[in-house]
């Protein structure tokens, strides 16, 4: 089966909604910071090296403030420009500060497999 | 100039170069020096405003001018293109200078050489949805000054204005997301560093103000022995005000790196939760003092 890899445009980025993934557990810590439990990828090369290693197979990682109020207003309905804003309002920066800022954990969430992003239907292109 | 926040519009500066711009616009990419550069402004969606200079190599300034015209014209990125009439833009903004202005289906723009700075410059500027008659744009283009008018220069991004004599070049700008770092010389022992701090109140929970000299110095690759630090008002926030004997670090180096003296001031504005420090080697007399009184921040 062809896979071809979509573009998304600016616009249908903005426009995306991210979402927590399901089956990460996010713990609280008496501080009121976040910390994200998750199973790791154990597929393949991973599988060898995790055991040569001897790594866990869950992974934890800790948000700091920031971090925390970003993933605490992740609720489902939320786009990445009114993350953006809130980002923009809470940390006093300019859009473009709070939009590099925001994007670049996104991306690193969206790495780890923290988040999703749902890409709105009529904002897409491919 | 001042660094306005309103609705309506900011100021932008770069490179001895201003305009008055909405305030939803940003410097999104940047590159040379005040030689030869560009500053590309966007409002989050696209590209709004591209400036690009280069100093002129003197001579016939149209000569010059006619180069550029045919290398705008050759450009397929601006279709349609078209001059516009000498009235397109105001008799102040072309005082001084040899006028192209020109339109394109995209927007409109304009170059021109300046008499007074010697410099050649193109400033295109591309209307939103909420421009559909190109005016704003053309006030915008009208606003893009190529030179300070006195000796000092206007930076401004991100919310963050400050004015420079014009004799400091900027080294390397570092803008990151919560941290802007502008780097200036002016020979070789001259230099002054402006450098502002976002979420100032998380830095402060982890060094208090009194330390923070002592912590940007270390950050800054510097080996110093005690810093002399003296709090006191700056721009009616809590500040410090400090001096250090130090040398750079350059690992095994640091015994034949000059000892410098570097005199600096850092202050906290609590209201836009940012940390400013301004650092200069032996700087001249009031330097620190007046630039710090130009600095806006929000």
């Amino acid at each position: 089966m062809a896979w071809r890899q979509r573009q998304v445009s600016r616009q249908a980025m903005m426009e995306s909604v991210p979402r927590l993934n399901p089956d990460v557990r996010w713990d609280r810590l008496d501080t009121g910071e976040l910390t994200a439990v998750f199973r790791r990828d154990v597929r393949g090369i991973r599988r060898v090296l995790m055991k040569l290693l001897a790594m866990p197979e869950i992974g934890r990682i800790d948000l700091d403030r920031t971090g925390t109020e970003v993933v605490d207003a992740i609720d489902g309905s939320r786009t990445i420009r009114d993350l953006i804003g809130d980002v923009q309002d809470h940390l006093h920066l300019s859009r473009k500060e709070a939009e590099v800022a925001l994007l670049k954990y996104m991306e690193l969430l969206g790495q780890r497999g923290l988040v999703g992003f749902e890409i709105r239907q009529g904002t897409e292109e491919s | 100039m001042t660094a306005d926040t309103s609705h309506r519009d900011k100021a932008f500066g770069w490179q001895g170069l201003s305009a008055r711009i909405p305030s939803d616009w940003d410097l999104g990419a940047f590159g040379g020096d005040s030689r030869e550069g560009h500053a590309f402004l966007d409002d989050g969606v696209a590209v709004r405003l591209r400036v690009r200079w280069t100093k002129g190599r003197g001579g016939n300034p149209q000569a010059g001018l006619k180069r550029y015209r045919r290398a705008i014209a050759k450009s397929k990125s601006l279709p349609g293109l078209s001059e516009a009439p000498e009235e397109f833009l105001p008799p102040r903004f072309r005082r001084d200078k040899v006028v192209y202005p020109f339109r394109w289906e995209g927007g409109c723009g304009a170059a021109w050489r300046c008499a007074a700075c010697g410099r050649l410059v193109t400033a295109e500027v591309t209307p939103g949805i909420d421009d559909p008659d190109a005016k704003l744009s053309r006030r915008i283009l009208a606003t893009v000054a190529c030179h300070p008018d006195g000796d000092e220069a206007l930076w401004a991004v991100y919310g963050f204005a400050f004015r420079l004599p014009s004799t400091y070049n900027l080294a390397q700008a570092g803008l990151e997301a919560g941290r802007l770092v502008f780097p200036f010389r002016r020979s070789d022992k001259d230099w002054l560093t402006v450098e502002r701090w976002a979420v100032a109140s998380q830095l402060l929970a982890k060094a208090p103000l009194g330390k923070c000299p002592g912590e940007w110095l270390k950050l800054g690759g510097w080996s110093v022995g005690d810093v002399v630090c003296r709090t006191e008002e700056v721009q009616d926030a809590p500040g410090v005000r400090f001096e250090a004997q130090a040398r750079r670090r350059s690992g095994w180096l640091r015994g034949l790196t000059r000892l410098e003296h570097v005199a600096g001031l850092l202050w906290h504005d609590a209201e836009a939760d940012k940390l400013v420090v301004l650092a200069a080697g032996d700087p001249a007399e009031g330097l620190l003092d007046a630039v710090a009184t130009s600095v806006e921040c929000c």
